[in-house]
């Protein structure tokens, strides 16, 4: 079976693969059933992609035609039949029991494991499921022998992976990195750098299900292992790098708000306590933080992880738990000074201009709606006058200087 | 309100049901197939499905409720999803939801009062790589400024 529901924010590497090369995502298909005999393969993707579902179904029709699937596939007593199932984007259903629970008609809320798909999947059978990029790596390692995949990447970790890529970077896009990688080179040699006169504040590996790291790590190589030192998890295979105008709780906000949306609901870790979460989350953003919920937050981070059912509970605390560990300045300076210094939290926004840092280049005068802004030209640093500011950032965002709390 | 398949889809149906070892699997095909025949998914309709698939209605419900794509509520002829994800909202998506819903004169998530155009945000749409990004009904519309928006609704017929 093969999973190409996708639902995670900033990835979409299935898409592509199904899209680009519908036949390596079969014939991968086939040979995985061909090795454990299966009679049945189902290929679940979303309705939406409409262009996936047409091309694949075209590589099907193929491959019926040429004989390599259907009754005695080229002579041998081997029989398989592959389907492709429209299912709906949920982002749960990538969950291997969330997803054969949607195939069955079945509200998809994960299942507890064991029993594992392997001995009891889908309608009760033992079922093989790997994601579709898996299964389109599968024809190249038959051709080209193990070996040959084994001496890409480090000892602990073989062969490379598709990352999906996105931030402040010059390029984004979908590229497949060996796993000795370092989030540097990408960053600085692929992908152009991050914008002039900002520099990179936070790594964003692993989307809504990972964790952030500062630039002191950006020499982490993208392997699991190394990841999961680093307290992160490679996740979906995505990852953003932010400039200094990202904020890590505005970010974990982002995330948290992304799962709790998400959850199915069904256990109460994960249910409850991405509400609680969130809850602080907007406390601190909004300037009612306490210094002492920064532990409370890391407590009740740590024990969603661990008494989760599935992977969502256990994973969406990763933006916190990280934020906490490599961040915990900033989360001390919304706290104590009400300072975000990214002014993204749009509750401790006071709109004052730090005169060290204004250049007095004019730019924040044009956007403002009420005149609220005088001086900012000549050498004379621009000032904002509170009694007609309206709150409306767009001084912010002219600003090139991150100049505007 | 009732509901009947059209002719065409009523002949899908049987093709549909002989991919599924079960009936029940048939249940998320089936209400895809009713959006995009009515444009929403209407009680009755759900009742209809629940009678081929031998299942009750609330089940039938239950499962729908789910997902946020199936829409429970009569839609424009044009149902224009805005991605809101991480990427399309660095690259400005929020400002671009909130031009549409000026220049159509409703609020996101509401229905022009001609039944035209829907408007609704959604989470990650897989285009990431081309962000902001829209879908009107199945089709993509990428790298998105006001400008393009503009050209793209003047050309829906």
């Amino acid at each position: 079976m093969v999973n190409g529901d996708e639902g995670n924010p900033a990835s979409y590497m299935d898409r592509s693969v199904m899209e680009g090369s519908p036949h390596q995502v079969v014939e991968g298909l086939l040979i995985g059933a061909y090795a454990i005999q299966a009679t049945e393969g189902i290929i679940y993707t979303r309705s939406d992609y409409s262009i996936a579902v047409r091309r694949l179904n075209k590589a099907l029709q193929q491959a019926r035609e040429r004989g390599f699937l259907g009754k005695n596939i080229m002579g041998s007593d081997f029989s398989i039949d592959v389907r492709v199932h429209e299912g709906l984007e949920s982002f749960i259903n990538g969950e291997s029991t969330a997803l054969m629970l949607s195939v069955e008609g079945k509200r998809p809320m994960p299942k507890a494991q064991p029993p594992h798909s392997c001995d009891n999947g889908l309608w009760g059978r033992p079922t093989l499921l790997n994601n579709a990029e898996t299964w389109a790596t599968v024809p190249a390692i038959i051709k080209r022998g193990a070996g040959w995949y084994n001496s890409m990447g480090p000892s602990n970790a073989h062969g490379c992976k598709v990352w999906a890529i996105s931030g402040n970077i010059k390029y984004n896009g979908l590229m497949e990195l060996d796993m000795n990688t370092t989030f540097r080179d990408v960053i600085d040699g692929m992908c152009g750098g991050i914008a002039k006169k900002k520099e990179l504040k936070v790594i964003h590996a692993g989307g809504v299900t990972g964790g952030f790291l500062p630039p002191e790590l950006a020499d982490t190589k993208t392997d699991y292992e190394s990841l999961l030192n680093a307290g992160v998890i490679m996740g979906q295979a995505s990852f953003a790098a932010y400039d200094n105008s990202a904020c890590v709780i505005d970010l974990a906000k982002f995330s948290i708000g992304f799962n709790e949306g998400e959850t199915c609901g069904k256990c109460t870790p994960c249910r409850i306590g991405l509400t609680i979460i969130k809850n602080k989350l907007d406390d601190i953003s909004e300037g009612r933080g306490k210094l002492e919920d920064i532990d409370k937050l890391q407590a009740l981070c740590e024990e969603i992880n661990v008494t989760s059912l599935c992977g969502l509970g256990e994973t969406a605390v990763h933006a916190v738990l990280t934020g906490i560990k490599y961040f915990r300045k900033e989360y001390e300076r919304h706290i104590v000074e009400q300072i975000c210094d990214a002014a993204k939290c749009t509750g401790l926004y006071r709109y004052l201009v730090k005169e060290e840092e204004c250049v007095a280049c004019g730019a924040c005068i044009k956007p403002c709606p009420t005149g609220a802004i005088t001086g900012g030209t000549r050498k004379e640093a621009a000032h904002i006058d509170m009694d007609l500011c309206i709150n409306c950032n767009a001084c912010y965002q002219a600003c090139n200087f991150l100049a505007i709390l | 309100m009732s509901f009947a398949f059209t002719e065409v889809n009523e002949a899908r149906i049987p093709k549909i049901l002989a991919k599924y070892p079960n009936r029940q699997s048939a249940l998320l095909p089936l209400l895809t197939l009713v959006q995009r025949q009515e444009g929403h998914v209407s009680a009755e309709a759900m009742a209809e499905i629940g009678k081929r698939l031998e299942l009750s209605p609330a089940y039938v419900q239950s499962v729908a409720s789910f997902y946020t794509m199936y829409h429970f509520q009569p839609t424009g002829k044009y149902i224009i999803l805005f991605c809101i994800n991480i990427s399309c909202q660095l690259r400005g998506a929020d400002n671009l939801v909130e031009y549409t819903a000026g220049k159509l004169g409703i609020k996101v998530g509401e229905t022009t009062p001609d039944r035209k155009y829907t408007l609704k945000r959604e989470e990650c749409l897989a285009a990431c790589c081309n962000a902001p990004m829209m879908r009107v009904n199945d089709k993509y519309y990428e790298d998105l400024t006001k400008e393009k928006i503009d050209q793209i609704l003047a050309t829906l017929p």
